[in-house]
């Protein structure tokens, strides 16, 4: 219980830190939301009255401090270019970056495990150097230029999809998750390869341990030590990487929506922030960093969980 | 063990590589084949898929500022009078007008049976509604400027109305292009109702926007059922987009875009309608002398710029004033400055600045072919001693420190027309006029453009813009550059694309062919 009250003091912590940042940031930058909405045509008395209008002219701590208030109470505010609730313009954004960023996760849980389990027990047979190449190249590759090379040896060499042909879930939901396939797997691969890497050397570690060769003297096959002893112990320091992986699969996948035309939450916060419209920025900047700090909170409470020694 | 590690690297790099030529060598083997003949017979009916580089701003015809939002909506809502493909204003909502002797009274007849998508009947009400929407000025200023010399719109009768001016103005036909809303209709940015050749369909933020065929439409009807907008954030895909087939059409392609797509499209070539210039900051050190803009003016060479940046594409100007407004079009000016650095040194030396000088050119960042003329331009520079920094920042950050701010020393941009009118080019260089970002001044300039505007006689008046025209060449407001080329990527299965002399995507001329 204690551990609970501690994490949710830290995580409202860092939400108003992380809210008061963006907030900031927006403050900072060049760019005023008014004149961006009113364009070249817009003559000074016009920007002026726009910015009263939304109430832009007035201190940045009355603004924040209207934003806290609403945003606790479930008000997003309205986007200042679509001119529709907050909430509702990320609602219809939210399941598609979730989709994606599980299915990103599931390729890379089901990607590097049983590979880095391979690499393992081939240690240093051909399997394994190829295994080791391929995960160089592939964690130097950026997501996004994976993406491209996907797109046209998909797309425009297999013709298995199309590019940019984004299907949304609402009108056909197998034909979704297809299109969403080779997106997550871009995002995957270099993270799935580094895991991989990670689990690796993790498990060989394991294996120089005196555990191991009781458990082996005990008449276990190779098979049964590797998955039943060295995996249990080598996992544990992966699920913290799995649990920090997840901020970096949203963030890549911010970048993966623009390349494969994607209208999830990253192209949202985008052209959000190109067009200077707050509230959208906000909230979205908000959700990802409750999504982060929760996945880091159970990353925490799951080890603690399988690991008993350690004390959180 | 190291050695064979290095070897399967090897195997995985050529894999790659022969991964990568196979896409790169089937364009080259196409390339030679395709001729973009078309040869089907036109079809009715069908749908099409056109690729827009951002989202529309807003769904409202009066509040939507940005030229790519102004021509998807030309295809929903239409103003009394609308502009056609050669420039020419033709009746929409209306089908007659008169224009009073003194240019001050606009009397409009109402076309018979023109209906909202909504299925009402357009009233007198809901013109005089539109354009009283316009014009208010209860919030500081109207939406349309130029209304401001509005004095009152009145209902003759239910076919007919009249908009008194305060002040002569034989151009304001121009402005009543302004869309006709229903009265009092608030959903606009979320349900929009118009009298366009297609109906809003749906709309998902940062996905698409579709319509659909005007079936009652009191002119000539749209060719395809439906058109769906679609959003391509990244600039990148738009040919692979093309290619593998999840858009049919895509506006304002560079030259190297345009050469990828050989086979499967054809490309239409026009021009932006814009007046590209390296925009001199007439206030700012050594620019406000007129000597040190015309060493400049001598130092760039536009047809070296579209040869560098888009295969020679695109039209020269040499004033303010892009050749899709014919009627008003000098061509005399566009050459008045050839290339000559010998003369552009002389011009710096005469000026006190024999050394040349520093110059900071600010360009927007996302607008590739800004960027790349600035780099021209620094080149060119070079040669008369002239030593450019380019900073690219941000749009938004330009429309606030450049457009509004004027705090720069020289700029990149398109200037465009917001409609066919002369005055909606060279009223911005009017010494006090708001959107002189330029602070170009000059008496004469200003006197002429009062007497201009103030013209009865359309002939007199031409060539009194004309004056002006001159006047921007001569004093060297800007280095006047061109009207960058709009390639046009079409779908071999579409053809009847139209280009207009203002930002319009016209989608009621496309249809497919068999």
């Amino acid at each position: 219980m204690k551990f609970i009250i501690k994490k949710i003091t830290g995580l409202i912590i860092a939400l108003l830190i992380v809210s008061i940042l963006a907030f900031l940031a927006f403050e900072i930058i060049p760019g005023d939301p008014a004149r961006t909405i009113l364009g070249t045509e817009a003559t000074e008395a016009k920007v002026e009255a726009l910015r009263d209008e939304m109430g832009l002219n007035r201190p940045l701590t009355v603004r924040y401090g209207e934003w806290v208030k609403n945003f606790v109470s479930g008000d997003m505010g309205t986007s200042y270019s679509y001119q529709i609730p907050v909430k509702e313009l990320i609602a219809d954004k939210i399941p598609i970056t979730v989709t994606m960023t599980v299915m990103s996760f599931l390729f890379i849980v089901l990607l590097s495990i049983p590979l880095g389990v391979l690499c393992v027990y081939y240690e240093n047979h051909m399997l394994d150097r190829i295994f080791l190449a391929l995960n160089q190249v592939l964690m130097s590759v950026p997501p996004f230029f994976i993406g491209m090379l996907l797109t046209v040896l998909f797309g425009l060499v297999f013709h298995f999809f199309t590019p940019g042909g984004y299907i949304s879930y609402t009108e056909n939901l197998a034909g979704f998750l297809g299109y969403l396939l080779l997106p997550s797997l871009a995002i995957a691969l270099p993270k799935a390869a580094m895991t991989m890497k990670m689990l690796r050397s993790s498990m060989l570690d394991q294996l120089g341990q005196d555990y191991v060769r009781t458990a082996k003297s005990r008449g276990n096959g190779p098979w049964r030590v590797l998955f039943v002893h060295v995996f249990k112990n080598g996992f544990l320091p992966v699920i913290t990487f799995l649990g920090v992986m997840i901020a970096d699969v949203i963030a890549n996948s911010i970048v993966i929506e623009q390349v494969f035309g994607i209208p999830g939450l990253g192209r949202t916060l985008i052209s959000s922030i190109s067009k200077r419209d707050y509230p959208v920025v906000e909230a979205v900047i908000v959700l990802i960093a409750i999504v982060i700090l929760v996945t880091n909170a159970v990353v925490d409470l799951l080890y603690r969980k399988l690991d008993k020694r350690i004390e959180i | 063990m190291k050695r064979r590690g290095t070897a399967i690297l090897l195997v995985l790099t050529v894999v790659l590589s022969v991964a990568l030529n196979g896409c790169s060598g089937d364009k080259n083997q196409t390339a030679s084949a395709t001729e973009n003949e078309l040869s089907g017979k036109p079809v009715e009916g069908g749908s099409i898929r056109v690729g827009i580089s951002q989202d529309l701003d807003s769904l409202d015809p009066h509040k939507a500022v940005a030229a790519g939002t102004k021509e998807v909506l030309f295809n929903i809502y239409e103003g009394l009078v609308k502009p056609d493909k050669d420039g020419n204003l033709v009746e929409a909502v209306a089908s007659s007008y008169e224009i009073s002797e003194d240019a001050k009274v606009y009397t409009f007849t109402l076309r018979d049976g023109v209906q909202f998508h909504n299925g009402k009947d357009v009233t007198a009400e809901d013109v005089k509604y539109s354009i009283d929407r316009c014009a208010d000025t209860s919030d500081g200023e109207p939406f349309v400027s130029a209304y401001s010399i509005i004095e009152s719109v009145n209902i003759l009768d239910e076919k007919t109305i009249e908009i008194r001016l305060t002040e002569p103005n034989t151009e304001f036909l121009a402005y009543m292009t302004t869309a006709i809303i229903p009265e009092g209709y608030e959903e606009l940015e979320t349900a929009p109702v118009g009298t366009g050749p297609f109906v809003f369909e749906s709309r998902s933020p940062q996905e698409n926007i579709v319509l659909k065929k005007n079936e009652s439409y009191w002119g000539e009807k749209a060719h395809l059922d439906e058109v769906e907008f679609k959003i391509v954030a990244d600039a990148d895909m738009v040919v692979t987009n093309l290619k593998g087939g999840s858009i049919d059409m895509y506006m304002r392609l560079t030259s190297a875009q345009a050469a990828e797509l050989t086979k499967g499209f054809h490309i239409e070539e026009g021009t932006m309608n814009l007046v590209q210039a390296l925009y001199l900051n007439n206030d700012a050190e050594p620019l406000n002398n007129e000597k040190v803009r015309q060493a400049l003016c001598y130092a760039v060479n536009p047809d070296e710029i579209m040869a560098m940046i888009a295969d020679g594409k695109g039209v020269r100007v040499g004033t303010s004033m892009y050749p899709g407004l014919k009627k008003y079009f000098d061509e005399s000016y566009t050459n008045y400055y050839e290339q000559d650095y010998e003369k552009a040194k002389e011009l710096l030396k005469e000026a006190g600045y024999p050394d040349g000088f520093d110059l900071e050119i600010t360009v927007s960042s996302a607008d590739q072919p800004h960027v790349d003329t600035a780099q021209v331009i620094a080149e060119e520079l070079k040669n008369i001693g002239v030593n450019v920094t380019i900073k690219p920042i941000e749009w938004e950050a330009w429309l606030e420190d450049v457009y509004a701010g004027r705090n720069f020393q020289s700029t990149v941009v398109g200037v465009d027309a917001s409609n066919l009118s002369a005055r909606a080019m060279l009223e911005r260089f009017v010494s006090d006029a708001e959107g002189n970002f330029i602070n170009f001044k000059d008496e004469k300039y200003d006197e002429i453009f009062k007497e201009a505007i103030s013209t009865v006689d359309e002939e007199k008046q031409t060539e009194l813009y004309k004056e002006l025209e001159g006047i921007l060449a001569e004093k060297a407001a800007n280095v006047y550059i061109q009207d960058l080329a709009n390639l046009v990527a079409v779908s071999d299965k579409y053809d009847g694309y139209e280009f207009y002399p203002l930002y319009v995507q016209d989608m009621s001329t496309i249809y497919m062919v068999e």
